[in-house]
């Protein structure tokens, strides 16, 4: 009996012991489910990267899951959050980083290294004094146009850093003129909720929706924009509603600016490889025109995060790390979610970046010194600025509505987001 | 040959006798499978929905009970909700007809003994095996959009076509019009039902010098009245449940909503704004209508669906 019982407490102790030891051996395999969207570029460079991380990690591979564009990959992730299946490493927008870390769902980042990443960049990734989300790179709002056109157009006013909305219409007009009947000018920016935030805040009227979720539109400036883009809809410097709303950045059949139907539409720099990838050197950034103020502003172009409910959230850290402080991520990645915010990495990928991320960093460092300060979208608010801004701008482009019936109705539907 | 003995069968008096099919345990145990299926699968996840809609629910935290508040603002406050339902009524209406008249016209010429009638058949039926596929919502969009295939049919004959998926006011033709495409589901029940059809039926009325349109009428439409109820039931209550083409093609309900059906409004509050609560009340409310409907059609079927047992 009593060597049963001896036999008993080892058997005990040892599985007591197999227990305190860390969840998972180094060297035990790990497959890890890892979530991006992106042109192809974006998904090669990734997809190296990973290679890169299992060469050096045997130990470690990974499930890619990517798809073509951010609100898809929205969608998708807020089908997988639902079902609590999100994937234990995902690409964070600043626009969903709120909403999905206040619902407990982004496991919070203890084992990552910021040192090498500028304070407040790193702050962006905090919700309610957690770091939830690594910052990968940053990038800037831009315009994109097709510079090979505009330079056969011999036009008087072209799009240059620092240029004033006056100078953009100007440049709209004069082109209108040169490009004629069948071809349009700029993409129409009525019913973007980034254009037009751009716009008040280059008239220093501050955001649109402050951060913590009031409403500041002003109803002057407001209807002042959308009377410029109906004058400019009867004018054919912008397109059609119809051929408006089907845009799809980087798409080469929806993409306006890639079937040649308008000279010049916004991006941010960091997807400017989706055009240049699709035509090397026609398209070029450009500062967004400024008022009083810049336009302008940098952020984090992409973070990363991790699930809250991930099986391994050591190594998944350890990934995320990798990712951003290693140089042999970033030279797998270069820019192609924007600057590196690592810069020690940035140091060491500058002299080898290719003539596209070039572009994208030059645009960066002449925006910063005058950029605004970005607040981060409110929380709560995703759906105001994807679904019903659009829809209700868009009554005003169908001309079902007025600027000033479409003013009340966007400020009813904002009212039942303040909360 | 069975030799019964003239005192009749033999009983074993000490083995009461089976009677095989008198417990129902045997019946249960064999409908288990699916019995499970059915509470696990349906009537659990439905009671949790009708517990949610009652509920403030974001999925992650614990339900909040509201009592019937979801309700009250869906029917009271939602402006979206009753664009919504204006849509999936005007898609209901107008697909579910069409796609009907169609698919019994297609059934009428197929149901002859042509040589390859099958693949004919089967060429016919195969929109429905593949149409409410993502690859033909976006094949769709691309023939409905601005340089698509039917603006450059337009253009042939000088005619400047529009984007016909991005126009609020064609956009949901463009999803009717996929809709009818797929309508070899009703297709082979009429032709099932035509097979039916007692051949003498025409023969006679032939003989008493009958039209073709006045058989049709006469003979083929009432016998097939009671296929045409199934059909009508079966196609009215999918085409309220309509979602992945108006996901895809009119890229989720634009423009203006315009397209914005039923079952895209409830993933939108689900799915989109996390509103788990809001989403089954609407869900149940979708419910309820589709009953509505139901009875209504069931109900008028009286008028005008024949059956042979009634005699006439």
């Amino acid at each position: 009996m009593t060597k049963k019982i001896r036999i008993l407490a080892v058997c005990v102790a040892v599985m007591l012991m197999l227990g305190a030891a860390p969840a998972l051996a180094a060297d035990t395999p790990v497959n890890l489910r890892i979530a991006w969207f992106g042109a192809t570029v974006r998904n090669e460079a990734t997809l190296a990267a990973l290679d890169a991380y299992t060469a050096e990690f045997p130990h470690i591979t990974f499930d890619p899951e990517f798809v073509g564009s951010n609100p898809e990959f929205s969608d998708k992730l807020a089908t997988q959050a639902a079902a609590q299946n999100i994937p234990d490493i995902i690409i964070m927008d600043l626009a969903w980083l709120k909403d999905y870390a206040s619902r407990g769902q982004l496991l919070e980042l203890t084992d990552v290294d910021t040192s090498k990443i500028n304070a407040a960049i790193v702050a962006d990734g905090t919700y309610n004094g957690k770091f939830y989300a690594m910052p990968n790179s940053v990038a800037s709002t831009a315009f994109v146009y097709n510079n090979a056109r505009v330079e056969d157009l011999g036009l008087t006013t072209v799009p240059v850093n620092g240029w004033s909305w006056d100078d953009y219409y100007a440049f709209c007009e004069e082109a209108k003129a040169a490009v004629g009947e069948d071809t349009f000018v700029s993409a129409d920016f009525s019913y973007s909720y980034t254009m037009y935030c751009a716009y008040q805040l280059s008239h220093g009227k501050g955001s649109p929706i402050t951060v913590d979720g009031q409403i500041n539109f002003d109803k002057d400036t407001w209807v002042e924009f959308q009377e410029l883009f109906i004058d400019f809809r009867d004018r054919g410097i912008v397109p059609p509603p119809d051929i408006s709303v089907t845009n799809k950045d980087g798409d080469v059949t929806l993409d306006p600016l890639l079937l040649g139907k308008v000279l010049i539409k916004n991006a941010f720099s960091s997807t400017f490889g989706s055009w240049d990838s699709v035509e090397a050197d026609t398209y070029a950034l450009v500062t967004m025109p400024r008022d009083v103020e810049a336009s302008d502003y940098v952020k984090v172009s992409a973070f990363w995060s991790i699930a809250a409910n991930t099986k391994y959230p050591a190594e998944a850290q350890h990934v995320v790390d990798w990712l951003v402080n290693s140089v042999s991520a970033g030279e797998a990645l270069g820019f192609v979610r924007g600057s590196q915010v690592n810069s020690d990495v940035l140091a060491a990928i500058t002299p080898d970046l290719s003539s596209t991320d070039q572009a994208s960093a030059a645009l960066v460092e002449f925006i910063t010194p005058t950029a605004q300060p970005f607040t981060m979208m409110a929380e709560g608010w995703n759906s105001f600025y994807m679904t019903d801004y659009e829809n209700i701008c868009q009554e005003v482009m169908f001309g079902v509505s007025t600027p000033e019936q479409a003013y009340d109705a966007i400020i009813n539907k904002a009212k039942e987001y303040v909360k | 040959m069975l030799h019964a003995s003239a005192k009749g069968p033999v009983i074993n008096p000490r083995r009461p006798r089976v009677r095989r099919w008198g417990s129902p345990v045997a019946g249960y145990l064999f409908i288990a499978p699916w019995l499970l299926g059915f509470f696990i699968l349906t009537v659990w996840p439905m009671a949790m929905s009708l517990f949610y809609s009652l509920n403030d629910f974001n999925l992650l935290s614990s339900p909040v009970w509201v009592g019937l508040d979801n309700y009250r603002r869906i029917l009271t406050q939602d402006t979206v909700f009753r664009k919504s339902l204006g849509v999936t009524f005007r898609f209901v209406l107008l697909s579910v007809p069409v796609k009907l008249v169609c698919a019994m016209i297609v059934a009428l010429i197929l149901n002859r003994n042509i040589r390859g009638i099958s693949i004919y058949r089967t060429l016919f039926y195969l929109p429905t095996l593949i149409g409410g596929s993502v690859a033909v919502s976006i094949l769709w969009r691309n023939i409905w959009g601005a340089d698509g295939f039917i603006n450059q049919l337009l253009g042939l004959i000088g005619v400047k076509g529009m984007s016909w998926i991005s126009n609020p006011s064609t956009a949901l033709y463009t999803l009717i019009a996929l809709g009818v495409w797929q309508f070899g589901s009703p297709m082979v029940v009429y032709l099932a039902g035509l097979k039916q059809i007692p051949t003498s039926l025409y023969e006679a009325s032939s003989i008493d010098g009958a039209s073709k349109p006045r058989q049709f009428f006469s003979i083929t439409l009432p016998m097939l009245s009671s296929v045409l109820l199934f059909n009508l039931v079966l196609q009215t209550i999918g085409a309220f449940q309509m979602f992945t083409q108006a996901y895809i093609i009119t890229n989720k309900g634009r423009p203006m909503n315009s397209t914005l059906m039923y079952s895209l409004y409830i993933y939108e509050r689900g799915f989109t704004r996390y509103e788990m609560g809001y989403a089954a009340a609407l869900a149940w409310i979708l419910l309820a209508m589709i009953a509505v409907i139901t009875v209504i059609i069931f109900a008028s079927s009286r008028l005008w669906v024949f059956y042979e047992s009634e005699g006439g």
